[in-house]
């Protein structure tokens, strides 16, 4: 549907490098679209959301008629003009009240997606001005079993945390530890994944704090961490999922070649904890070795020997009895 | 509870957590995922607002305060971040190992562009590209930094560090530099 664009000059060209497969991707960027119903207060849950994905987050402000589940062919148009692999889109219906559509792209086609519908909402406006600085990084965490057991619950988590997680960096800035986005859901997780029955499933409550740390007494280097509620806060319920088809799934997991660890041959650990490694030395001819050069193995008197230790001796006569024979040459003893 | 005694009093609570199930942590997304069951009593109470908030922000602290406890375990680098961000030249950093949790891509792997005709001709010959000029610094180790080869305060016009000793100069003669120019003792027949 996209006509191939050839880079007209050196900025076009970057940018279509940019949006060209690579070994280590950028980050995902999202997009908030608005369904023809949707109601203001899902528009203001996604602005709140948004605002947590800063800058990697672009918002449209139209309504689109879309129906995700049934046709998400504009949904893809969409990822592929604004090169967004993540979708949040805003619904509202007598059926599906105030329902938020999560979907992910792979190669600018759905992968997965799943409805939340939001059953409290509670505004960033609403709770104390707490504000982090944009695109800091978040700390998160996933509370609850059925997180591991079903496998929508799984979807989610990864959904989640693909969302949320931001720029993949390396060296961390401890200042930079300012929140903590906080997904729990109760249960205990054994709810059979084919009983249909969506009602029964446990809400998931997505929290957001605003971390304080203050210098512990019981330990020096360790703070004690305190928490106070920056909002939004949201209670979704689980709708509607459409699974990655398998065979995208496994093209999506796929690692390049580049990253993916080498064994290092030839390098062991042995069993004190030493890193031990073999150098590969050929064969030495020990009739042909020179040893005329290797003062080492001159003779030397006795008198010589007194302060070395009786080891030594030893070697010495190891090495000369081997050599000396077979030359029978008269060493000149200094 | 004045404001300093509450602080005081905070900095009495525990810095440690404890789960009966241990909690598993992706340190490269900053991410724990904790197992334990939650208390359903409180989560299901549908009049208690405050007490599920109160239950749910102390779960909060748990996992920030466990993840916090981990970051600070990592190894820690001071100095600049090798990137050249000019603005983040001190402070403390940790080095944060890569993310475990596999997440899907959002594009295919890359594929290899196929090699151009000239490209698959070198390769054939065994044709490489001339070794271009590396420019004019170079790496010393003595110094710990990057010097100039040649140029204004370049390391080829360095003083040697180690002369020899001049008997002649030592004995009290002139200097070298001092007998240069001079047509001194020149005797002229």
């Amino acid at each position: 549907m996209m006509r191939i664009v050839k880079p007209r000059n050196a900025r076009s060209k970057r940018a279509m490098d940019s949006r060209a497969p690579k070994v280590v991707e950028n980050t995902k960027t999202a997009l908030t679209v608005r369904g023809s119903t949707c109601s203001v207060l899902v528009q203001n849950a996604m602005t709140d959301i948004a605002a947590y994905k800063q800058p990697d987050i672009k918002k449209f402000q139209k309504k689109n008629e879309i129906r995700p589940f049934e046709d998400a062919s504009s949904l893809e148009f969409f990822s592929q003009k604004n090169d967004a692999s993540l979708i949040i889109f805003g619904s509202n219906s007598k059926k599906r009240p105030n329902t938020l559509t999560w979907l992910r792209t792979f190669n600018y086609q759905v992968l997965d997606m799943f409805e939340l519908k939001v059953l409290n909402y509670k505004a960033m406006s609403e709770f104390k001005k707490l504000t982090v600085n944009v695109g800091m990084k978040p700390m998160i965490s996933f509370i609850g079993p059925i997180f591991d057991s079903h496998p929508h619950y799984q979807m989610v988590k990864s959904m989640f945390l693909d969302f949320f997680r931001g720029e993949q960096i390396s060296m961390l800035d401890l200042a930079g530890l300012q929140y903590i986005i906080s997904v729990t859901a109760s249960g205990d997780g054994n709810i059979s994944v084919y009983s249909g029955d969506t009602s029964n499933l446990p809400p998931i409550n997505f929290r957001v704090y605003k971390i304080k740390t203050y210098k512990s007494k019981k330990q020096d280097k360790v703070p004690r961490v305190e928490l106070e509620e920056m909002g939004p806060r949201l209670d979704f319920q689980l709708g509607r999922v459409r699974e990655a088809d398998p065979d995208m799934m496994k093209q999506a997991m796929k690692i390049p070649k580049e990253l993916q660890p080498k064994a290092k041959k030839n390098v062991e650990t042995d069993l004190l904890g030493d890193k031990v490694a073999t150098i590969h030395v050929g064969k030495q001819d020990l009739m042909k070795l020179q040893t005329r050069k290797m003062k080492g193995l001159k003779k030397r008197s006795k008198d010589e020997f007194e302060g070395q230790g009786g080891v030594d001796d030893e070697i010495e006569d190891v090495i000369v009895s081997d050599e000396e024979q077979p030359k029978k040459r008269k060493r000149h003893i200094k | 509870m004045s404001e300093s005694m509450k602080i005081q009093s905070i900095g009495d609570r525990p810095v440690t957590v404890e789960r009966a199930i241990p909690v598993t942590y992706d340190l490269g997304n900053l991410t724990m995922y904790d197992t334990n069951m939650m208390d359903s009593q409180i989560m299901s109470s549908t009049g208690e607002e405050e007490a599920k908030e109160a239950y749910l922000q102390s779960l909060a602290r748990d996992s920030a305060q466990l993840l916090v406890n981990q970051i600070l375990a990592l190894p820690v680098v001071t100095g600049g971040r090798t990137g050249g961000d000019v603005n983040h030249n001190d402070g403390v950093f940790v080095k944060l190992p890569d993310p475990t949790t596999q997440l899907p891509r959002e594009k295919p792997v890359p594929v290899p562009k196929p090699l151009t005709k000239w490209e698959k001709f070198a390769k054939q010959k065994g044709i490489t590209p001339k070794a271009r000029n590396t420019g004019n610094m170079v790496y010393d180790e003595a110094k710990g930094e990057w010097v100039k080869k040649w140029g204004y305060k370049g390391k080829n016009q360095e003083e040697p560090w180690l002369v020899e000793v001049d008997e002649k100069a030592e004995s009290g003669g002139t200097a070298e530099s001092e007998n240069k120019g001079k047509g001194k003792n020149k005797s002229r027949k």
